[in-house]
């Protein structure tokens, strides 16, 4: 069976793309056999897990893809249930366009904040763009670093009416344990009791992402 | 409060749209229906597309 394709992009930096791509990507390794396609220059998914021991590793393998990514997915395609692409903050290199060309899903991670929204109308439209040669692509946006007490966090379901994709139920809260597993090469699974809310969160999410 | 927040998000989020440029349909449809074969060659591999970065 071939794996699914998982795309996590946002031309906007500092949304959350590697932490969510590493998250998600360990509790998909619960499930099956993950890869992570680090296809961001900036490299983070790799530091990321090269930060761990050998005692605790990080779940999931990662590789860089410097081009011809559509290429190394289907080629990937075959051995693993699950590839998470971490997508570079960037449309212009056109490497986004091409994981999410070669995607079934692409989550789209936006902070609860106007800067972010507007950032997302263009990624919207280039989405749209993929469409029409991966008609099978399915966008969601995913609310990251919700603050339950911030009225701008309680104010974002209103404005994503405004986009003409939807919104996943699902979204990760603002938690220290998701910069301090970074910090230690691991994932929020690892983390013991300080990760059990955040774990219950990406199982949540997971298991949106899985049936939706 | 929330209700008036959202309403201004929204607002904000329907004029970002408002400022986009235009789709360009028609290129995208070239683009879509382009026969890569003839037009784009493919090119070489380089030396190392792929590189495992963790574990090493």
């Amino acid at each position: 069976m071939l794996a699914q394709v998982f795309s996590v992009a946002n031309q906007k930096g500092g949304t959350g793309k590697t932490t969510l791509s590493m998250n998600l990507a360990a509790g998909l390794s619960r499930r099956g056999r993950t890869l992570i396609i680090d296809a961001d220059p900036q490299g983070s998914a790799g530091q990321w897990a090269g930060l761990s021991t050998d005692e605790r590793p990080f779940p999931v393998s990662v590789i860089s893809v410097a081009s011809n990514l559509a290429r190394e997915v289907s080629r990937m395609r075959q051995d693993y249930q699950y590839l998470v692409i971490d997508c570079p903050p960037t449309l212009e290199t056109g490497v986004a366009q091409s994981a999410m060309t070669i995607s079934d899903k692409v989550f789209i991670p936006i902070l609860p904040s106007p800067v972010d929204l507007w950032a997302s109308v263009r990624l919207a439209d280039a989405i749209d763009q993929v469409k029409i040669s991966n008609s099978r692509l399915q966008a969601y946006i995913l609310i990251n670093q919700l603050e339950l007490r911030s009225a701008m966090s309680r104010s974002m379901s209103q404005a994503l009416a405004e986009f003409d994709m939807p919104a996943l139920q699902s979204c990760l809260r603002r938690r220290a344990v998701y910069r301090n597993s970074a910090l230690e090469g691991l994932s929020v699974y690892c983390m013991g009791k300080r990760g059990e809310s955040a774990v219950q969160e990406v199982e949540f999410l997971i298991e949106e992402i899985l049936t939706s | 409060m929330t209700k008036e927040l959202g309403s201004k998000l929204a607002n904000s989020v329907r004029q970002a749209k408002a400022k986009q440029p235009q789709k360009n349909t028609t290129d995208a449809q070239q683009v879509a229906e382009a026969p890569l074969s003839k037009a784009e060659p493919e090119l070489p591999l380089p030396p190392l597309p792929v590189r495992r970065v963790w574990p090493d």
